[in-house]
């Protein structure tokens, strides 16, 4: 085993509260999207470090996002705001692992196969002139009512993926969603390609999580979107060492088995850097989950 | 849909002719506001001492700062390393940390909920900010990920009943609002008032903050504002953005910071700075009596005169932005 990634759990667990769930800082209150990856972290090292000792830990956070479930299936963003609910793959995701709590994560499927982002119709001349992307599409917003974005559909589509929903049109759209909000120069945003013809800049983070929900689709293609975005990711990573931005960036090479040797010690040094952080929960999760041998939902990577 | 239903609903507001909730019953002379200009010509001076001396042309000192908790909100839009002109420059954070400092504040928090990038550190590295928090000692809080509590609508401008906000305001016993010198090209400008988007937490409102975008920019900005209630604002505007603002614009080298405690009254002063007229600027009109005072005639103007600092930065050309200019 790599010598961080065992301090790294170490960290990690002792970052829990006394519910056993994790902030996203040490001193705030327990959330469902670091406890998801917090989990899904520890989880992803099982084959590097006996199980048995995190099982419970793992096993726990699993059990605390359960019983944030509400009755329509979603989970709210922590125990004292049960909406909104983007946080809701997280915990399919875990759960999907896991192998838990399966009426729960249909229940949670089903909910999020009924969110939609609000479409925004207007006279097609309009579009490219002002915003680039196509407003029609339906994905996931980030909150109920509002538009779609890039980071909520890129989760929904990985944990409906997870729960063998590949094929369903709200997935297929999804993807279409994503697709479309590639920048031409490569790589993806928070979901904004143009504005007034400016070509907007792409961003590590969501360029990851887009490309694991490429990987994601149905079809098995390779859409010409891929390779632009493993480019980007390739010429700015080697320069990134923030935790949250390195490993989506990761995990998206990897899901297109992009990623290069150097990766290795690109992780390594940003834990060395970031490790003690009072805000680090998110990033060491994910920091785990690109070292480890589940990277998050790609089952089989693809070519 | 039409274009301006398309407009509001994509994070738009035409800046000129919204039809803010009439201001005409409040009084815009009863609010009178002093506003320092300092000049300083790049990001190399001393720009602590021309903090300092402009807070005290302002009246302020250790009285007011001393065993304080002062919260510097800096913009922090966009992870880049190589346009001056997109995020507070970190020096002006450094400069007014070291002034509250020295006045025996008896903390400085930097906090910033991005509106676009996730993830802060990313943000941070790549901003030049980290290694001057990590330098100068100065906490940082992600308002994005912090806990929350619901507040009342204090103005309710906007349909939005309550605002979630990161409990480190509570922390704070005095609020700064540090924003980037900027076109805007949604809201026209954004400085000490649109800086206040990124106190939001975007686990509430998103990436972007498109419930914000929906209930009405320049509604959700005089909402914020009057929530909020920011106790001074330092606007760097040593090197502005101009054209297609927040992000994509090109730097314009003004070579001024402003302050003041009535942030409608430092914004006000920036756009005429800008060469554009505040009155035109949706949100600044909605402030004007609400929030503070935004006519010149109602602004005392300390340190440099205005007019010879004037320079008309470029807006886009787009019927959504014609008329800024007066």
């Amino acid at each position: 085993m790599n010598d961080w990634t065992g301090s790294a759990q170490t960290e990690l667990l002792r970052l829990r509260d006394r519910t056993g769930a994790w902030g996203y800082r040490n001193d705030r209150s327990p959330s469902v999207e670091p406890t998801a990856l917090a989990c899904l972290g520890l989880w992803s090292c099982r084959s590097h470090s006996p199980p048995e000792a995190r099982r419970g830990a793992i096993q726990r956070g699993a059990d605390w996002l359960q019983t944030l479930q509400k009755s329509d299936g979603s989970l709210g963003i922590a125990p004292a705001l049960p909406s909104p609910c983007w946080t809701t793959p997280h915990a399919i995701l875990l759960w999907n692992a896991l192998e838990v709590h399966a009426p729960a994560r249909r229940r949670a499927a089903a909910w999020l196969l009924e969110q939609k982002g609000n479409p925004i119709a207007i006279d097609a001349a309009y579009i490219g002139s002002v915003v680039g992307h196509d407003m029609t599409l339906v994905g996931w917003p980030w909150i109920e009512g509002t538009h779609s974005w890039l980071e909520p559909t890129a989760m929904a589509i990985l944990a409906l993926d997870r729960e063998g929903l590949a094929y369903h049109p709200r997935v297929t759209e999804g993807i279409r969603v994503v697709l479309n909000r590639a920048l031409s120069q490569g790589g993806w945003n928070y979901g904004n390609t143009s504005v007034f013809g400016r070509q907007l800049r792409p961003q590590p983070g969501p360029t990851g999580l887009a490309l694991l929900a490429l990987a994601a689709q149905a079809s098995k293609l390779r859409p010409r979107s891929v390779d632009p975005a493993i480019a980007y990711l390739l010429r700015t990573l080697p320069d990134i060492r923030a935790p949250i931005s390195l490993a989506w960036g990761v995990l998206g090479l990897r899901a297109w088995n992009a990623t290069p040797a150097a990766a290795a010690d690109w992780l390594s040094e940003s834990y060395t850097q970031y490790t003690g952080r009072p805000d680090v929960t998110a990033g060491l999760s994910l920091l785990l989950l690109a070292h480890g041998d589940d990277p998050f939902v790609s089952r089989e990577p693809r070519s | 849909m039409r274009r301006r239903s398309f407009l509001t609903a994509v994070g738009a507001a035409a800046a000129a002719g919204l039809a803010l909730k009439s201001a005409r019953d409040h009084d815009e002379a009863a609010c009178r506001s002093d506003v320092f200009v300092a000049q300083a010509a790049s990001y190399t001076e001393d720009l602590e001492q021309i903090l300092h001396n402009g807070l005290r042309e302002l009246g302020l000192g250790p009285s007011l700062f001393k065993g304080k908790t002062v919260l510097l909100k800096p913009n922090l839009v966009e992870p880049t390393r190589t346009d001056p002109q997109i995020n507070t420059h970190p020096a002006v954070v450094r400069a007014a940390g070291e002034v509250f400092r020295r006045w025996q504040a008896r903390e400085v928090l930097v906090a910033e909920g991005q509106g676009h990038c996730r993830d802060s550190q990313y943000v941070l590295d790549q901003s030049g900010l980290a290694p001057v928090l990590a330098e100068s000692r100065l906490e940082f809080i992600d308002l994005n990920h912090d806990d929350v509590v619901a507040v009342p609508n204090a103005l309710g401008q906007s349909r939005l009943q309550e605002l979630m906000l990161p409990v480190t305001l509570r922390r704070a016993d005095l609020v700064v609002s540090m924003p980037k010198m900027k076109t805007h090209h949604w809201a026209g400008v954004t400085l000490a008032l649109k800086n206040l988007f990124g106190v939001m937490p975007g686990v509430c409102y998103g990436w972007p903050k498109n419930v914000l975008h929906h209930a009405g920019i320049p509604e959700s900005i005089l909402d914020i504002a009057a929530t909020v209630r920011p106790h001074l604002a330092i606007v760097d505007g040593i090197i502005g953005m101009e054209g297609d603002g927040p992000i994509m614009g090109t730097p314009r080298a003004s070579g001024v910071l402003v302050m003041g405690t009535n942030l409608p009254a430092v914004d006000a002063t920036c756009a005429r700075l800008m060469g554009i007229d505040p009155w035109r600027v949706a949100y600044l009109a909605g402030a004007s009596g609400r929030l503070g005072p935004i006519a010149e005639a109602h602004i005392t103007q300390r340190g440099e005169a205005i007019a010879p600092l004037v320079q008309r930065y470029q807006l886009l050309n787009h019927p959504s932005l014609t008329g800024l200019r007066g």
